[in-house]
């Protein structure tokens, strides 16, 4: 029968044996050294979720030695400078260097494995954010060291972190150091939604995706649009303390509750971007340990979806204290209300799927009901201080940091827990002990309850958060104490997993049988360096449930793209809705060109950092080069003819246009960027609200509307010129469209001298008024983009001379084009802005 | 169905929730820059300017998210851009979707006819 069956699958069985040789040997890992240079998901993949976890140890010791500092009153184990650059250290490499870094590493793991994909569509990309991370997180906990880390708590308040009250290099640490690793984090971004809409397997189509894939692709989204706002926070305020430009100082027009407004814009979604992937992971392991699908599958996919946007809708719940009118307020609070709907929803689906179930009973299912019951804690606590009159008495105090660690580590840690106890066997095929995960997880469960319930009544006492210390006879003391003792309790706990792990590695975890848990979905098919032997056709939420033969018939070959028929990596591109096949994408290899990158990146903005303005331009050039290096092989063109992928599917292996995964990797770099340029609008604006007065009141001031004459026909010819050159491309007029680009760069180029030159002309300076900040920081944006422009520009000329860029083979010039047309348009917008709004108001 | 058609079913599935936001941006801009520059004590027609304002607001992004939901269940709308296969999905999904917006836009703005605008 089965046999039978075989010869109907879309690759008939038995499969030719080299065809597995090929397939083992294009996608074999580097040995030795180059093992460095890697861009396997499941190598880089494992190097990222080892990375999060160093920065979470070292973030969890700096959180010990603050414990053991309050465990008594008037101690002096730390004295108040360094206690503050613990708490700044700890919440910081928490939240940025470990939360958010450690999901999108299981991402990266992960989403293949799960969409039966070769890999991610960017390898390079995933394994260069891995490494400008690496080496970025190591610097920043570096300071420490040379005590200069940053002390102005995670969410760096101006003007405490401003060139007057932190005069040294702390700020900038964080400052430059946390952007850069942002722009880590936005490359994972753009990587694992074009994943996960475009390298699905044939048939997985939006209603058959995993909740999984569903939460990755709202906290990519979330991270698209809420990462930009604390990158143009971070950038103004270095411009303040590098330029006292004072977009943060009320004396001269700027409002330090702008950093407010843009951090938590980013900051209240930052807790969703944590804790919608952990919900994913929860909703792939319930119906696993529960051997039953999940009940409410759309609802929680909705939830998922709700809660990415309500998200956004929360900030201000951060700054209930700062004298914000009351119906605004209420807006805020009723949103923080709302999105407590979503996520009970998912609550209920979770039990109900449990309840229906047949529980397996392991350290995953202890784990899963662990983050239930402390997430659910923090989410009513949540909800008690989005009451605004609550807030008020509770803001700043232990209460708070209750609260926050009931929500994160229940809704993020808990899952990343039974997360590593349950995909553990995918990563070497053994099993982490079941005896020593129950001692973490009810050490890690009561260690954790002790530490972090009573600081709800120390705050209600009245202890304010980040006192490096306290008198006795406050009714503190007992409290501190008893939370001591349980952070110390939930440090055993993790010290045990850590040992477990290290023990598994060594080789004394027991081998683990086929698909250990009896889960229904494509990530516990066998699988090697290359992914999954074969791609399946999916019919079905759990495929591995409805179909049993399924796994066998992927292993064997059965499915689509059985080897490699170019003889190079490459996978299949499906359709963003249907998952139809639509082209093999070849993929791009092991290359030194990304781990440079990498680490040239990190070490320009570590001399920003330290001043050395001029030396930081050497790496600075170096990470550019390395980064053409990379990426210069790429763009091969249609080097093979169409291909058999299976069941007589044939499909190219080059597209161009709108179909091209890099278009679509280009559209959503340009949704972050657009949001970027949105917050310095929204900054603009801000500013004129609450400082009216520095804006001019005489259209004298301002330059004459001759200027924004020649800027908006200088932007709109740069944009016709490159419109030009892509009419010529498609004729292959190589001549015309090396004119235009040259002709272009030089427009794009008279086009920035014009606007800057236009504000220099009235006089206007940065430092004067948060008026001329903001309108320079416009100018400035423009001329980061110009330059960026005439790199590409000209890499996009070098390799047209080359005859590398032709009509069939056109998707760097594509990308160039649509970073092109972007541009000037927001150099319109940002001309009409700073032109006409300040006439309109005179 | 076409990539190039991908954006529209995409947005047109998300967008109760696109119309949220919206409402959201401009009922809280708009209370903020009336607290600013001290609108809060006009009235419009006699009523309050800032509660007239958000109500009717409100009320236009109430009919839109209403037009989305009527859409999706007579079947036009995103879900009949798709092929059969996720149909289904894409039309519950949008009118899910416009169920909870509905609901969170009445939510968010209610208030203005409880709260001072610039208390």
């Amino acid at each position: 029968m089965t046999l039978d069956a075989d010869r109907y699958l879309p690759s008939p069985l038995p499969r030719p044996p080299e065809e597995l040789k090929t397939l083992e040997r294009v996608w074999q890992a580097p040995k030795g050294l180059r093992i460095l240079t890697a861009v396997n998901n499941n190598i880089v993949g494992v190097m990222y979720i080892g990375t999060a976890l160093l920065f979470f140890v070292i973030a969890g010791l700096l959180a010990l030695a603050m414990r053991a500092q309050l465990a008594v009153p008037e101690n002096d184990l730390l004295d108040h400078r360094t206690y503050n650059q613990f708490f700044t250290v700890h919440g910081t490499g928490m939240m940025f260097l470990f939360a958010v870094p450690v999901v999108e590493a299981i991402g990266v793991y992960l989403l293949p494995a799960m969409l039966a994909a070769r890999d991610l569509p960017f390898p390079r990309l995933s394994a260069f954010a891995f490494w400008a991370y690496f080496f970025g997180g190591c610097a920043f906990f570096a300071s420490l060291i040379f005590d200069a880390a940053p002390d102005g708590g995670w969410f760096m308040y101006p003007p405490l972190t401003s060139f007057t009250f932190s005069p040294g290099i702390n700020a900038d640490f964080w400052l430059l150091g946390i952007g850069f690793i942002e722009i880590s984090a936005i490359a994972g971004a753009i990587e694992i939604v074009v994943g996960i809409l475009r390298t699905r397997p044939p048939g997985m189509s939006l209603d058959k995706l995993p909740v999984y894939c569903w939460s990755m692709l709202v906290m990519a989204g979330m991270i698209i649009f809420a990462f930009p706002a604390v990158i143009v926070a971070t950038a103004l305020l270095e411009l303040e303390r590098a330029f006292h430009w004072p977009f943060f100082i009320a004396d001269l027009g700027g409002d330090p509750l702008l950093w407010q407004h843009l951090f938590w814009f980013f900051g209240h979604p930052e807790v969703y971007i944590i804790f919608l992937p952990a919900a994913g992971m929860v909703s792939m392991m319930v119906p696993t340990i529960a051997q039953h699908r999940l009940v409410g599958h759309d609802w929680v996919v909705l939830a998922l979806v709700g809660t990415g946007f309500f998200s956004f809708g929360l900030w201000v719940h951060h700054m209930f204290a700062t004298g914000i009118p009351q119906l605004s307020l209420s807006f805020f609070s009723a949103a923080s209300m709302a999105v407590s709907v979503p996520a009970g929803i998912q609550v209920f689906a979770w039990i109900a799927t449990l309840g229906k179930g047949r529980v397996q009973w392991s350290t995953v299912t202890f784990f899963i009901l662990g983050f239930l019951f402390i997430f659910v804690l923090g989410g009513l606590t949540g909800v008690m201080v989005a009451v605004v009159p609550f807030d008020w008495q509770a803001h700043d105090s232990y209460f708070v940091v209750a609260h926050l660690h009931y929500v994160l580590i229940g809704g993020m840690v808990f899952p990343l827990f039974a997360a590593l106890y349950y995909w553990w066997p995918t990563l070497n095929g053994r099993m982490l002990s079941e005896r020593l995960g129950r001692w973490a997880f009810w050490l890690m469960f009561v260690g954790f309850n002790v530490a972090f319930f009573p600081m709800h009544v120390t705050g209600l006492l009245g202890m304010p958060r980040r006192v490096y210390t306290y008198p006795a006879g406050l009714g503190w003391d007992g409290l501190n104490l008893v939370s001591t003792v349980g952070a110390f309790t939930l440090a055993a706990g993790v010290l045990v997993v850590l040992a477990d792990m290290l023990r598994n590695a060594l080789g004394w975890g027991a081998p683990a049988p086929r698909n250990p848990w009896r889960a229904g979905t494509l990530e516990w098919v066998p699988n090697g360096t290359y992914a999954t032997r074969s791609i399946p056709q999916i019919t079905s939420l759990y495929p591995l449930w409805d179909n049993p033969d399924l796994s066998r018939q992927i292993e064997e070959g059965g499915h689509f793209l059985p080897g490699a028929p170019t003889n190079r990596r490459e996978t299949i591109v499906t359709s963003p809705i249907n998952a139809e096949p639509q082209y093999l994408m070849p993929m791009p290899g092991p290359h030194w060109g990304h781990v440079l990158a990498g680490l040239f990146t990190a070490v320009h903005f570590l001399l920003l950092t330290v001043q050395l303005y001029w030396l930081s331009i050497v790496p600075g050039v170096l990470a550019v080069a390395s980064v053409i290096w990379w990426v210069w092989g790429l763009d091969k063109g249609e080097d093979h003819p169409p291909q058999d992928i299976g069941a007589g599917v044939r499909v190219p292996v080059y597209v161009q246009g709108p179909r091209n995964h890099a278009w679509w990797a280009t559209v959503v770099l340009l949704l972050v960027d657009g949001t970027a340029f949105a917050c310095i609008v929204f900054s603009y604006l801000f500013l004129w609200t609450v400082s009216p007065e520095v804006w001019p009141s005489d259209t004298a001031a301002l330059p004459s509307l001759w200027w924004l004459a020649a800027g908006l026909a200088l932007w709109g010819l740069a944009a016709g010129t490159m419109a030009w050159a892509s009419r010529a491309l498609r004729e292959n007029r190589q001549r015309t469209v090396q004119l235009c680009l040259l002709t272009g760069s030089a427009l794009l180029l008279a086009g920035i001298v014009t606007d800057a030159d236009a504000q220099i002309q009235t006089g206007l300076k940065g430092a004067e008024s948060a008026y001329g900040a903001v309108v320079y920081m416009l100018v400035a944006y423009q001329g980061f983009h110009v330059a960026v422009l005439l790199i590409m520009t000209g890499y996009t000329l070098a390799r047209s001379l080359l005859g590398m860029i032709v009509a069939e083979r056109r998707v760097t010039f594509d990308n160039t084009m649509l970073f092109w047309h972007y541009t000037c348009a927001q150099g319109v917008v940002a001309l009409l802005l700073v032109h006409l709004f300040p006439r309109v108001l005179a | 169905m076409t990539e190039h058609r991908f954006p529209v079913t995409f947005a047109g599935m998300l967008a109760p929730f696109l119309i949220w936001a919206l409402h959201f941006t401009a009922v809280y801009g708009l209370n903020g820059l009336a607290c600013a520059r001290g609108l809060d004590a006009l009235r419009v027609l006699g009523f309050p300017f800032v509660p007239a304002m958000v109500v009717g607001a409100t009320a236009v992004a109430l009919l839109l998210t209403l037009g989305v939901l009527m859409r999706a269940l007579l079947g036009r709308g995103p879900a009949a851009q798709v092929r059969e296969d996720p149909r289904r999905f894409v039309r519950w999904f949008t009118a899910a979707a416009a169920g909870a917006a509905l609901v969170a836009i009445l939510w968010n703005g209610l208030p203005a006819l409880q709260v001072p605008a610039c208390g």
